[in-house]
């Protein structure tokens, strides 16, 4: 089965979503259940890193949709980063790059909450 | 056509070979900037901005036209410095198809007014060798005076050197086009792939939608969305995305069979100016077997793009899975349902089988036998047997009205607070009494129960019964003769603080007490026909020397010969008493 994990852990004021293995209409819940806990604890800083992600679908990229608004309407962002060719392709496709800020590094989209 | 001034001879001032080489060295670097650029922006701002400053004015617009991929339509590229052009300037300039360079003054058409107008002077075509791409517009000059041949042969051959650069970005800009258009398509099949499958392994509506909208989100971007599912022709949101949508501003829209951009709507139905008031862009049936299911409204991206129709298509598609996996989800958790009230049915009877006397006390003046079965797993019909001491005996039959669960509870009720009062000194008709006000007091008007109670005292050969309401049992006598006993009073539960009359009997050796509800004599064969307490009374005349259980048995068989196919249509219970001799 392909397995899907979310890691997450404090950095600065902002936190840092480690994505692991495939992100598609299956795990999806899993990553949005991970969202909604740190909305709840007001967590709106928010670093997705992308390196040790596989695979991600269309069903995988609404949840980041899901909660862009409200995490913006609380002064915070959702900043990608470290994201592997294919997966890049992918939020390239459906326009993604457009509407998200995307990152090589992990450090510098934690550069840019901590600056703030 | 209007004239050619590609090489406009004779009028050409004169030049030194120097100027020419700064001239020809200039557009050999522009020819490796533009070819070397695949951007037709950037290409066309260059030759604009190259004209400007070798003729020194202020204004120049430029329009290209492209073709769109993926809607196989033509758009333009304008680009204006100080001169802006009208829609239908531009349609009419390309309708003309020129080529070369005309002054704007010798234009003998209204395009031509409309350009002078617009501040422009002199028009050049960019052209290949087989097609109009564009047009450069060149106004006035700074200094005021007219535009000299050579700058006119400048800026021509520097649209026909962009003119292959263009083309060269135009053709790459639709490779890469086509390229992203399929990877899209691509990608859109690994998602319907996906989604199918993952429907298939749902059993939950929420989950469903929610998948549906994970997928649609990160297909399109929408921000603005909401699902409405149709269930007997009613809508109900079950997504709200859209801030001010209400239920009844898409009551129209559930009928819709066809994916449908709103704008397309006004005036013919009226909730979309209302829909796209609220940022609704399109509505999206789910369809199953023809019928729409639901629908997905789509609004505003954040990208801010307007839906295409391959888009709207493919979601279609999405939502027809969804519409299927919805509908699955919905069977599922119907045979769920069922199952767990199969469930419920079957406890609630095995309780209800416990307030019953399992087994018959054993008393010395009497032998009594018992039979009940419901037509349901529960049921409103209730008998009880208590020995009250070595010489009183008590038998009671009673008949809820109604049936399944609210009779089998208020049987319940009957039940424990009949045990409850049997406990207590009082006298029979009390008992019956408190009986009727506990039940009338439970109890809306329409509901009741009958009731008899009888006891023996085998000392005295006394019987003393009460019967409220109940059919009248059966009491067959030493002589042959049949008693029904009658005397007590109304059914229980009807109007509060009844008197009850006690019945009393006296009773000889063999004598037989026969009690039952109305699922015996009212038992129906296929005709119709009641089984009567007349068929009752003949049976048990003729198999009074049997014994009680014997002649329970008897009459169930005679009752079930009768019915024959017919389904049993009310519980059937009932008591037989064979009084002894000491």
């Amino acid at each position: 089965m392909n397995e899907f994990k979310v890691l997450t852990r404090e950095s600065g004021n902002a936190v840092v979503m480690e994505l692991q293995g495939f992100l598609d209409a299956h795990t999806a819940p899993d990553l949005e259940k991970t969202f909604s806990e740190l909305m709840s604890k007001g967590k709106y800083n928010i670093v997705v890193n992308f390196d040790a992600l596989n695979y991600i679908s269309s069903a995988g990229l609404g949840v980041f949709m899901a909660y862009i608004d409200e995490v913006r309407n609380n002064h915070g962002d959702i900043k990608l980063a470290n994201m592997q060719q294919k997966v890049f392709n992918v939020f390239d496709l459906l326009g993604f790059p457009y509407l998200y800020e995307i990152y090589k590094d992990q450090e510098e989209a934690l550069k840019k909450f901590n600056s703030r | 056509m209007s004239k050619s001034l590609k090489s406009p001879a004779g009028r050409r001032p004169k030049k030194s070979g120097s100027d020419r080489i700064v001239e020809l060295t200039s557009l050999i670097e522009t020819a490796k900037i533009l070819n070397s650029s695949l951007d037709y922006k950037f290409i066309i701002n260059h030759i604009m901005l190259a004209s400007m400053g070798k003729l020194a004015v202020s204004k120049t617009a430029a329009v290209v036209r492209l073709p769109d991929v993926s809607s196989g339509k033509e758009e333009f590229l304008r680009i204006g410095k100080g001169i802006v052009l009208e829609d239908e300037t531009i349609s009419r300039l390309f309708t003309l198809d020129m080529e070369g360079s005309v002054a704007v003054s010798e234009m003998r058409n209204g395009a031509g007014g409309d350009l002078a107008v617009a501040g422009a002077v002199r028009l050049f075509a960019i052209r290949t060798s087989h097609r109009l791409l564009g047009y450069l517009f060149i106004g006035k000059k700074l200094v005021g005076t007219e535009l000299l041949s050579s700058e006119i042969e400048f800026v021509s051959t520097l649209c026909n050197i962009a003119a292959a650069a263009i083309e060269n970005a135009i053709v790459f800009q639709q490779y890469k086009e086509s390229n992203s258009e399929l990877q899209r398509r691509v990608q859109e099949l690994q998602t319907l792939f996906e989604l199918s499958k993952e429907f298939n392994l749902l059993t939950d509506e929420v989950r469903a939608i929610r998948t549906l909208e994970f997928a649609v989100m990160g297909q399109t971007g929408a921000r603005k969305y909401a699902i409405c599912l149709v269930q007997n022709s009613k809508g109900r949101i079950v997504v709200n995305k859209i801030p001010g949508l209400e239920e009844a501003d898409l009551s129209t829209m559930c009928s819709h069979e066809a994916p449908v951009r709103l704008v397309e709507l006004v005036g013919k139905n009226a909730s979309a100016a209302r829909l796209i008031e609220l940022g609704a862009e399109v509505v999206i049936p789910f369809k199953l077997q023809g019928k729409t299911d639901g629908i997905l409204v789509l609004g505003e991206r954040l990208s801010h793009a307007k839906y295409t129709d391959a888009e709207m298509s493919f979601i279609s598609s999405l939502c027809n899975l969804a519409a299927m996996a919805i509908d699955n989800a919905r069977l599922f958790e119907e045979s769920l349902a069922k199952q767990r009230l199969e469930e419920e049915l079957n406890l609630a009877h095995s309780i209800q089988e416990k307030l019953l006397p399992r087994e018959n006390p054993r008393f010395a003046g009497c032998t009594v036998g018992t039979f009940h079965i419901p037509t349901k797993q529960v049921g409103g019909d209730y008998f009880d047997v208590m020995k009250l001491s070595d010489r009183l005996i008590c038998v009671a039959i009673a008949d809820v009205s109604g049936k399944g669960f609210p009779a089998a509870l208020l049987m319940a009720n009957l039940q424990s607070a009949f045990r409850a009062l049997m406990a207590t000194e009082l006298k029979l008709n009390q008992i019956v009494g408190r009986l009727n006000n506990i039940v009338y007091e439970n109890t809306d008007f329409d509901r009741f129960i009958t009731f008899f109670i009888a006891v023996y005292d085998s000392v005295e050969r006394r019987l003393t019964y009460i019967n409220a309401g109940h059919n009248y049992p059966f009491l067959l006598k030493e002589n042959g003769s049949v008693l029904r006993l009658e005397a007590g009073g109304l059914m229980l539960g009807v109007v509060p603080n009844v008197s009850y009359e006690v019945g009393t009997e006296e009773i000889a050796p063999e004598n037989i007490l026969y009690m039952f509800t109305d699922g015996v004599n009212e038992a129906l064969n296929e005709n119709g026909d009641q089984f009567s307490e007349e068929r009752i009374e003949d049976l048990l005349r003729l198999n009074a020397g049997l014994d009680p259980d014997e002649i329970l048995e008897t009459v169930r068989k005679d009752v079930a010969l009768f019915v024959g196919q017919a389904p049993q249509s009310d519980d059937i219970t009932q008591l037989c008493v064979k009084f002894h001799g000491i």
